[in-house]
Order: C-alpha cells, then structure tokens, then sequence
C-alpha cells in the first residue's frame, strides 16, 4: 500500500501505516529546513535540548524518569541533513499498550504527548531558553569529541573539501566557533524559525491505526499562530565539480592512515548510478572489496557511497601509511575499470539482486520505512509514495550500458588522508599487549 | 515432520504472545525457530560457542588441555566465507542475500537475512560453516587484512579503553585480549591451528541454528536433514584460568588523539553461569540505573556541574561465559573525581538499605521496555534465540519475565555483591 500523505495545513503533513506485525508504535517527526551557518548550530544545540526536558518537565531528572515510566519511550533528537536542507528529526517508539505492566495505561498517547510538548512546549524562562552557556558548552564538547571518531572525521573533512561552500558542508553538529558565538535570543529565533517556517512531516508506523496520535498533532499544530502559510523545502544541487583535484592530508596521532577519495557527477541517471555504486564499491563482492582488500590485502575494509542529492561519490579506507600510494592507485583503477566495462552480467545481476532485497526488507522494520518514506517525501511528487518494492521498476531496465555510462561520469575531485604524525612510538602502536 | 528430528520443545510467552520451537536434531545441532506472521525477510544464523576467550580446551580424545594464540576464533571466521572454489559472499550475493559474521568473546555467529530464495540461501549458510578450506596461501594472505582490522580499533578510543579496564580488572581471564588478537599473535596462525580448532569448535553439539521471520518450518527441517553432517559429541571442556579476587590494576592510563579524558570503571565480581548470571546482570543494570543513571540525581548533578559529560555516559554490565563486570564509562575533565562520585554513592546507597521506590518502578519499566524492544526485529528475535541456547540454561523469553519480576530487594542484595573499591579506572588522556 503506498503512504498516505496528509495535509494538515501550513505545510504540515501527516502520514501513518498501521502494521498490526509491530509490537510499538513509532512517532516521528522530521523538520525540513534552509540550513545557515547560525541555524545549524542552533539546531544542533535544540536536538539535544529540546529531548531532556519540557515545559511540564523542567528537571531533566524528572523528565527521564517520565520516559522510563513509558518503558523507555525515550526521544531522540537528531540534527541531519538530506542534501542542501537542514533536517532536524524527533522520534520516540512506545511498546503496545497491551504490553504494559500496569493495567490500563496508555503508553502510546502519553509518548505522542510528549514528542509534541518538547517541540512545541519547551521549558522557558522569561521567554528564553534557560542554561544557554550550559548547554554550549556542551554542544562544544560534543563537536571536539567527533575527533575520537577517526573514521567519520576523515569523511567529515574530505566533505568540507569537496564542497566548500555549499550547504552541504555546514557542519550539521555546528563548529566550535558557531556554538560558542550564538546568543540566547539567535536560539530562540532559531527555534520560531524552525516551528513557523520548516516543513514539517509528522511519520508514524505501528500496530496503532493512529487516528488519536493524528487529532493530538493536528489540535496542538492547529495553535501555531505565527506559523507561515506556504513553507517551502529547500531545493538541494549537485556540486559542482573542481577544475582539478585537491588533494590534502592533516596529521594526527594514528596508527592507521584514513584514506577518503571523493568523485562528482553530473549525471542525473540515478538508477545506473546507484547501480554503478553496487558494482564498484558497494558490497563484498564488489570491485573493491575483490580487489584493494581480498586480492591486495591492503586493508580490512574499503567501500564506496553515492549521495544522489549531490551527486558525490565516496570511497573510504584505512591503510597502513605505507601502502597509501598503492591503495589510491588502485580505487582509481578500479572506477576506471567499471567506466571501461570491466564487468559481467553476472555483476549486474547481484547488484540488481541485492537492491531487491534491501527494498522488501524495508517492510519488515519501522525505522527504515520512516527513513525510507521521509526520503520519497523530500524527493517529491505524491506518485512518488510507492512501496519499496515497487521502485524495483526502474532498475531492472538499466542496461550494461548505462551503468558504463554512469561509472564514466564520476570526476576524481578530493583526496582526503588522516596520517600519522609520527607521535606514537612503537609500543603503542602494537595496541594494548604491553598490557597483558 | 522430520523423520531425523529428535525432540522438540515449544517456547512460549503468553505475555508476548509469541512462541518458537526448540529441536535437537539427530545430528547434534539445536534448532531454533520462530516464523513470524505477515514479514517479508528471513534471518538465519549459525552459530558456535567459541569466542576470544577458548584459548585453552580438550575434548575426550586429548589427553591434556591445550593453550592456542590469541585471535584464532576470529581468524576462522574470516577464513570460513572461503570455499575452494567460490567466496560465500558471492553465492549469497547471487541470490541478493545479505550475509556476514561476527565474532565476540564467547560466540561466533555466521547469518544472512533475504526476502526471497530462503531455501537457496539457507544451503549456502550451512554448507560453508561446515566445509572448511585452508590453504598456506589464503591464511597469509588474511594477516594483512586483521592486521588492519587489529590498527583499526588501536585507532578507535571507545574500544582501547575499554580493554584498558579489562585488562586492569582481569590477572589471567583472556576476556582481557582484543577478540582479534594481537599483529604478534595472528603472525603465529597457522593451517594446523585453523583445523584443530575448527574440528573442536565446529562441532554440531557445541552449535545452534536460528531462524526467524518468512520461513516455513518443514523445509527448515528438509534441508538440515539432507545437509547437516552428524558429528560425535566430542566432550568439550574449555577452560577460563581461575582468577584472584581482586583487580590487577586499579588504574589503566593509556595517551590517544581524543578530545578529553574517556574513562570505565570496572567492579571485579565473581564469575556468575547460567540463569543466575542473566538475574544478576538485569539486577545490577537496573540498580546502576536508579543510583548513576539518568533518572538519578547523581547523574543529573554531575553534569550540570561539569563533573560527566553527556557524551558517550552509560551504566550496565559486561557479561559473558566467564566474565560478569559491571560498568560506568563515559567522558570526563578529571575521571578520578568521577570515580570518587560513584564509589560514594555506592557507599551511601548502601548505607541506606533502600532504593527510591519511584525512580525504581521507572527503571524496572525502561529495562523491561528496552527488553521488548529489543526482541522486536527479525534479526533481533534469531539472535536472541541463539544467545538463549549458547549462553546456557534458558530461553529468549526468560530475560522479560526477569525485568517484569525484579524488586527491589533483588537490587539491593546485588548492591551487597558489589565491593566498590575493588574496581579498575580505565582512561584515555588526550595527547
């Protein structure tokens, strides 16, 4: 059945499917935004803010004990982005009712009642968010700690390489800088901003049929009266490519080189791109897994991504600093090998296999429905709001040739290395042994 | 039904209205299985009892026990996926399946979830499981991707303080060395080693198979039957090297590119098996939680004054065959200070003899809450299946009847368990 899409007014939608196979209810709700350097962290900071207490629960202490009391019905805020636009999401799942230890509670009201009241019923005081130096601080620290991740740093780097510029390389955490400049008064404007100008897509799915959680959202969005009529999503571009490669390696304390090799297309064939993907870099059986790991033996792991809002391409890796020439060498190889035709049918077969079973498996999980669903929406066009099984339709058409094409179409534009600076001596970089 | 099948039991939880079956098959193999009504994919996974930790073992055909090198049961299961004349990847691929494998410190589980050809996929799972090919060329050719693997987590602080607390808590339990071993230790792997400790391992009565989700349970049963390879029961015995009472270190400090300090505090407890290591590990989880978690006010006033970070804070229990460790981890300027906080609040929690009774009823039911959660998915209910039957002594439903039963007199006689200065303080300091 394709979602139904409805629309509550002042660009408010809500969509739900009822799936009698889920033992929760899953609530979700996704702000779509013009994503600027000031918003950005602002958003980033209201994520976590806006999921740790509320208007009826001041003391994040009480407010955790509220979600534990609905059986870890616990919110999340995330601060993402789907191409050039700011996506802030908001979710929380409650076990079924029927579940509940204590007779006659009602789990799945009470999450929904409290999704709304921290987006909507914020605690305040005199009009303002309270603690703001305290909650900078840490969202601060949150930036800095993204350095523990070597791995997603590197990527988040070669990002802010391949894309300077654009909206796509604003931090979606913030910058330190950002965080640190942004007034009690910028953050509240955010937050109107965000409430009275976004997009907002309100997703459920569950064993509920969700006709109370929709008369809950529309009353308490009905009361919005600074909202605008007609908010618009941001459009997302693809970026454009570079006159000639950069290419750019930062220093740390490593033991293993992060490698990540970023190429453009303009090629807007996005089901022979995604195939492309499959083929190059987006399996085990993939060239670069064959090759750069199973027949070179040069990592443990080495695998391409597309992003189709901007039409980038990455391959990441961790190598030993030494065989960083030869694994560059040899991803660029291997992408040429693909825009050369270098592939069976077979490989297209298990490519075009693989997407047919990711797509049905979508049905089986809340999550990547809504993640699925949210994405089909962003896109736009209501046919667009088919099942994940039937968009199959547009890859099975794709000939050897397109793929070819596809492949051919990506432009080398960044190399990005996190290297070792040579601090480590040789004891720890044997890993804890000295130890046991 | 199965004319190889030997006993069959029904698992049932009327809470959840959900229920699976158990089967020991003629082979030796135990077969769980729990179709789901109304999914499109199926999970099965094969799994052994044999992780990091079986380093030392003997079956009723040796005479003496026998030590290994570290990082062997994690080496077979990336040698596995090898057949002689094909890579499992590629034939699960053929048919669009998604396949892979983990190994932890006291299981090895090989899986593959599909939306179609479930018959074709199954074949492939249990034949590659169970035909090893090792050759001189192929094993060496595997150092240098573990190699990497290995630098990749020395890279990764999360993980290297978390063994820096294993490490400081254990004298002797191999619970305390990286699952993959060390660069020094694989380089001493060699084919004899790979079969002796497959042929010991991988055997049918040390195994289980679990499948959830669009299946259909006859042809489950057609297929073992035609492809599993009876096996004699070898006797197992492994061996987890008796451990002192106290910790080795209280203090592990280890230097890495880290934005501020990343600690775990470990409390040395004795070694719990079976239903009992299950009870005490959803007590202490829970106990954790009311004193140091974040309905307390302990953690609501660490960081409001800066003493945790938000960042990365979490309070539970390691527990495995042979290890039970309770935990606090998180970031912090100054993790002594922190340790300091939690011994003090253990202490006066026990002083106290009680628990808040509210925060209490709001743990029990988050813990129970995040146990249903957990059992929700495909994936999640074939793993639990397995973990019920390798873990020992229970069934998948056995942890929500625990969480739904706790009280507080259950946490409260866990706290007693707990010698809170008998404890290691892992850190990572920034470079």
């Amino acid at each position: 059945m394709a979602l139904q899409r409805e629309n509550l007014g002042r660009g408010i939608y809500f969509s739900s499917i009822m799936d009698k196979r889920f033992k929760l209810n899953t609530i979700s709700l996704h702000l779509t935004y013009r994503i600027t350097e000031t918003n950005a962290a602002a958003n980033a900071i209201m994520a976590n803010m806006l999921t740790k207490r509320s208007g009826k629960f001041p003391d994040p202490k009480d407010f955790f004990n509220h979600e534990a009391g609905l059986y870890a019905a616990e919110i999340s805020g995330d601060s993402g982005s789907i191409g050039d636009a700011g996506h802030l999401e908001f979710a929380i799942s409650a076990i079924d009712d029927a579940l509940a230890l204590e007779p006659d509670e009602r789990v799945t009201a009470a999450a929904a009642s409290l999704l709304i009241d921290c987006v909507l019923s914020p605690f305040l005081r005199a009009g303002r968010f309270p603690d703001l130096e305290h909650e900078k601080r840490l969202q601060i620290e949150k930036i800095n700690a993204e350095l523990n991740d070597k791995m997603n740093y590197a990527l988040e780097k070669a990002i802010g390489l391949m894309c300077a510029g654009e909206p796509y390389a604003i931090p979606r955490e913030g910058t330190v800088e950002s965080v640190g400049a942004l007034s009690g008064t910028e953050l509240f404007e955010t937050y109107r901003e965000l409430i009275n100008g976004a997009v907002i897509d309100i997703i459920c799915v569950g064993r509920s049929d969700f006709s109370e959680i929709k008369q809950l959202f529309s009353a308490a969005f009905a009361d919005l009266p600074d909202r605008i009529d007609a908010p618009e999503k941001p459009e997302s571009h693809f970026s454009p490519v570079k006159s000639s490669p950069a290419e750019k390696t930062d220093l740390l304390s490593v033991n293993q080189a992060k490698l990540v090799i970023g190429f453009k297309t303009t090629s807007k064939d996005f089901p022979a791109l995604i195939l492309a993907n499959k083929i190059f870099g987006g399996s085990p059986t993939s060239k670069l897994f064959q090759n750069v790991r199973e027949k070179m033996s040069l990592c443990y792991y080495c695998a391409s991504r597309f992003r189709r809002y901007k039409g980038l391409l990455f391959v990441e890796s961790g190598v030993t600093e030494e065989n960083l020439t030869a694994a560059k060498t040899e991803i660029i190889k291997q992408l040429q090998d693909v825009s050369a035709g270098n592939f069976s049918d077979e490989d297209i077969e298990i490519a075009l296999s693989a997407l047919k079973n990711d797509l049905k498996s979508v049905n089986d999980s809340a999550g990547a429905l809504i993640d699925y669903y949210y994405e089909r929406i962003y896109r736009g066009g209501k046919a667009l709001l088919i099942p994940p099984e039937e968009t199959l339709s547009e890859y099975l058409s794709v000939d050897k040739e397109r793929i070819v094409k596809a492949a051919a179409s990506f432009v080398l534009d960044t190399i990005y290395i996190l290297s070792g600076d040579g601090s480590l001596n040789a004891e720890e970089k044997g890993g804890d042994e000295n130890e046991r | 039904m199965s004319g190889k099948e030997m006993d069959k039991k029904i698992i049932k939880s009327e809470r959840l209205s959900s229920e699976y079956q158990v089967i020991k098959h003629a082979s030796g193999l135990t077969i769980n299985l729990c179709p789901m009504d109304g999914y499109s994919s199926a999970v099965a996974m094969f799994g052994t009892r044999y992780g990091s930790v079986d380093v030392t073992f003997k079956t009723k055909d040796d005479a003496d026990y026998l030590t290994v090198p570290e990082g062997i049961a994690h080496y077979l299961e990336h040698k596995l996926f090898e057949n002689e004349d094909c890579d499992a990847f590629r034939l699960f691929a053929k048919t669009g399946a998604y396949c892979n494998a983990y190994t932890g410190f006291d299981k090895t589980a090989y899986y593959f979830s599909c939306s179609r050809e479930f018959k074709s996929n199954l074949g492939i799972l249990l034949n590659f499981v169970q035909n090893p090919y090792f050759t001189d060329e192929t094993i060496a050719k595997e150092q240098g991707i573990i190699g990497q693997e290995i630098r990749m987590y020395t890279d990764d602080p999360g993980w290297r303080v978390f063994f820096g607390c294993l490490c400081g808590v254990y004298h002797n339990n191999p619970v305390r060395i990286d699952i993959a071993g060390t660069e020094a230790s694989i380089a001493k792997i060699d084919k004899d080693l790979l079969y002796r400790c497959y042929n010991t391992f991988y055997n049918l009565h040390n195994m289980t198979l679990s499948v959830a989700g669009n299946f259909d349970v006859e042809e489950v049963l057609t297929i073992c039957d035609e492809l599993l390879k009876p096996a004699p029961d070898l006797r197992l015995e492994t061996v987890i090297p008796a451990e002192p009472a106290s910790v080795k270190n209280p203090v592990v400090t280890r230097k890495l590119a880290v934005s501020q300090p990343l600690f775990n505090i470990g409390f040395k407890q004795p070694n719990y098996t079976g239903r009992e290591s299950r009870e005490q590990d959803i007590y202490i989880n829970i106990l954790f939680e009311v004193l140091l978690g974040d309905t307390s006010r302990f953690y609501n006033d660490a960081v409001l004054s800066g003493l945790i970070s938000e960042n990365g804070y979490h309070v539970g229990v390691l527990s495995g065959r042979g290890f039970f460790l309770p935990v606090v981890e998180g970031e912090a300027a100054d993790p002594a200070a922190v340790l300091a906080a939690v011994k003090q609040q253990l202490r006066q929690a026990k002083t106290a003899r009680t628990l808040p009774e509210k925060e209490f009823l709001n743990v029990k039911k988050k813990t129970y809450g995040e146990l249903i959660k957990s059992q929700i998915s495909v994936k999640n209910v074939a793993t639990a299946m397995m973990n019920a039957f390798l873990d020992e002594g229970g069934n998948m439903f056995d942890v929500i009847e625990i969480a739904a039963n706790v009280t507080v007199e259950n946490c409260l006689e866990s706290l007693g368990r707990i010698d809170e200065e008998n404890c290691t303080v892992s850190i990572v300091e920034p470079t």
